[in-house]
């Protein structure tokens, strides 16, 4: 701990000098090695980042509009809360936070924030995350299940889970490595998705485009993609055996699987059905080159 | 052929299968387009389930508390970002939708349509204007939630959802616009009915955002 410690220490040493109007903080706690942790904060940047301790540490710089940083753990859940003034009605600069947040590896870690972006990294128990407003970026990695949601802010996966679950409203998901479960949904943002082991995926919008480029793993069930108005690119393996049932009611079918009118048809039994469905945007199928 | 039974269909889709049986039954899938329909249409379901509210609590009239609280704490109070009242309002009136859209449009298998165009008849039109009624019900009653929860949102985030409210109702009167006009089949209701749901799931998500912030 005493190293923990010093480490902290020496951070908040580099930072002087460059964030002058905000104050360090720097705490540390013991946690369970694959308990919850729950994070809040108003605006600003959170990096959470798994480590192999069986602690908490959190270290960076919190705005004049920020009271304290508390962190409280017991056996299985811990908290990491950002605390502002009840009386805050607008969120600014004041209220940002510029933290990171070293956790135990397995923990499973809950983060929700107003405008603030989320960046999280080797956690490998579970990330679930809210903002209103701010990006969402999971890194490298392997996830148990990823839970992330925006209305405003951008979501990027690069990390590898069997889950995955993302929506925003009009910002745009980008998945790569996708293996498993796969539900991304958008009003009016874009969905790109690369995987080349899914199992079963679900990919909606209604204005916002939809990309994918990737295969199925061995028994994958279901691939489904609805839009209204997108345009959905699906790049699939030129030899893919699937049942496809592809339904375009306005938009323009290109189609390198089977009919340019599209309906039900099939390349061969035992592969997974993929639904596309699309009232007006255009839908691509294409083979993978 | 011996199919499965359905309680190991239902174990395989949702995963809890035990490890030795996997293999038969994924061996079985193989060759059966009915059995692997099935386990497709569970998997479906249970995404849809999946997205239903984690929890609420029935029973008793939240609503005169949720207002009466709203109205009083318009201003942001960061501190306590799992607040879950309105959600839970929120969550009761997608979850009174859900249960009978889900049984009539989502565990009913999709139509075996081989194109669009196909014939509507009277009564699915009849029994589509009912659902209709209650989506509208709902979305007006999120909306009212919202309407005095939205203070408590960022001005910009309040932009972004007029936004894209707007393109799903865009979307919503094409959809009913050709519908309208005769010319398209049961998947046009299919496809409106998402809609509905695309607006119903925005309308729940930011008055749970409204109540987190």
């Amino acid at each position: 701990m005493k190293r923990l410690m010093l480490l902290l220490l020496g951070g908040m040493t580099l930072a002087n000098g460059v964030l002058t109007a905000q104050e360090r903080v720097a705490v540390g706690r013991g946690a369970a090695r694959d308990g919850t942790i729950k994070i809040t904060a108003v605006a600003g940047v959170i990096r959470v980042a798994g480590w192999m301790r069986d602690s908490i540490a959190v270290t960076g710089t919190i705005g004049t509009g920020v009271e304290r940083i508390e962190v409280f753990a017991d056996d299985r859940t811990a908290r990491v809360q950002a605390h502002t003034p009840r009386s805050v009605v607008d969120v600014d600069s004041t209220l940002e936070v510029n933290l990171e947040i070293r956790v135990p590896r397995g923990s499973y870690v809950g983060v929700r924030t107003v405008t603030a972006s989320v960046e999280a990294e080797g956690v490998e128990g579970g990330i679930d995350v809210e903002s209103e407003t701010g990006d969402i970026r999971v890194l490298r990695g392997g996830v148990r299940n990823i839970y992330a949601e925006t209305a405003g802010g951008n979501v990027d996966i690069a990390a590898r889970s069997k889950l995955i679950r993302a929506k925003t409203v009009d910002g745009n998901i980008g998945v790569r490595n996708a293996l498993g479960f796969v539900e991304l949904a958008t009003v009016s943002g874009r969905i790109d998705l690369q995987g080349e082991a899914l199992s079963q995926a679900e990919l909606s919008s209604v204005s916002g485009d939809i990309l994918f480029d990737g295969s199925f793993e061995r028994g994958a069930f279901a691939f489904s993609v609805q839009t209204h108005g997108g345009t959905i690119e699906l790049r699939l393996p030129a030899t893919l055996v699937a049942d496809f049932d592809v339904r375009v009611l306005k938009g323009r079918l290109e189609n390198e699987f089977g009919p340019a009118t599209g309906g039900l048809f099939s390349t061969g039994r035992g592969g997974p059905r993929l639904d596309v469905t699309s009232f007006k945007g255009r839908v691509r199928l294409l083979k993978r080159q | 052929m011996t199919h499965p039974d359905a309680t190991n269909l239902h174990e395989y889709a949702d995963g809890t299968l035990p490890a030795a049986s996997v293999p038969v039954l994924e061996g079985h899938l193989e060759g059966c387009a009915a059995c692997r329909e099935e386990v497709g249409r569970l998997r479906r379901y249970l995404a849809d389930v999946a997205r239903l509210p984690r929890s609420i609590e029935p029973g008793r009239d939240l609503w005169t508390d949720i207002q009466s609280n709203l109205v009083v704490r318009r201003k942001r109070d960061p501190t306590h970002p799992w607040t879950r009242r309105v959600a839970l309002l929120a969550a009761a009136v997608v979850l009174v939708v859900m249960s009978s859209v889900i049984t009539r449009m989502v565990v009913q298998p999709r139509a075996p349509t081989p194109a669009m165009g196909l014939d509507r008849g009277p009564e699915m039109l009849v029994r589509f204007q009912q659902t209709e009624r209650e989506y509208a019900r709902a979305i007006a009653e999120l909306e009212e939630v919202l309407e005095v929860a939205r203070s408590r949102l960022a001005p910009e985030t309040v932009v972004l959802i007029e936004r894209n409210l707007a393109v799903i109702d865009a979307a919503i009167d094409e959809a009913r616009m050709t519908i309208a006009q005769d010319s398209a089949g049961v998947e046009v209701l299919v496809m409106l009915t998402q809609r509905y749901e695309d607006k119903l799931e925005l309308l729940r998500r930011v008055t749970r955002l409204a109540t987190q912030s």
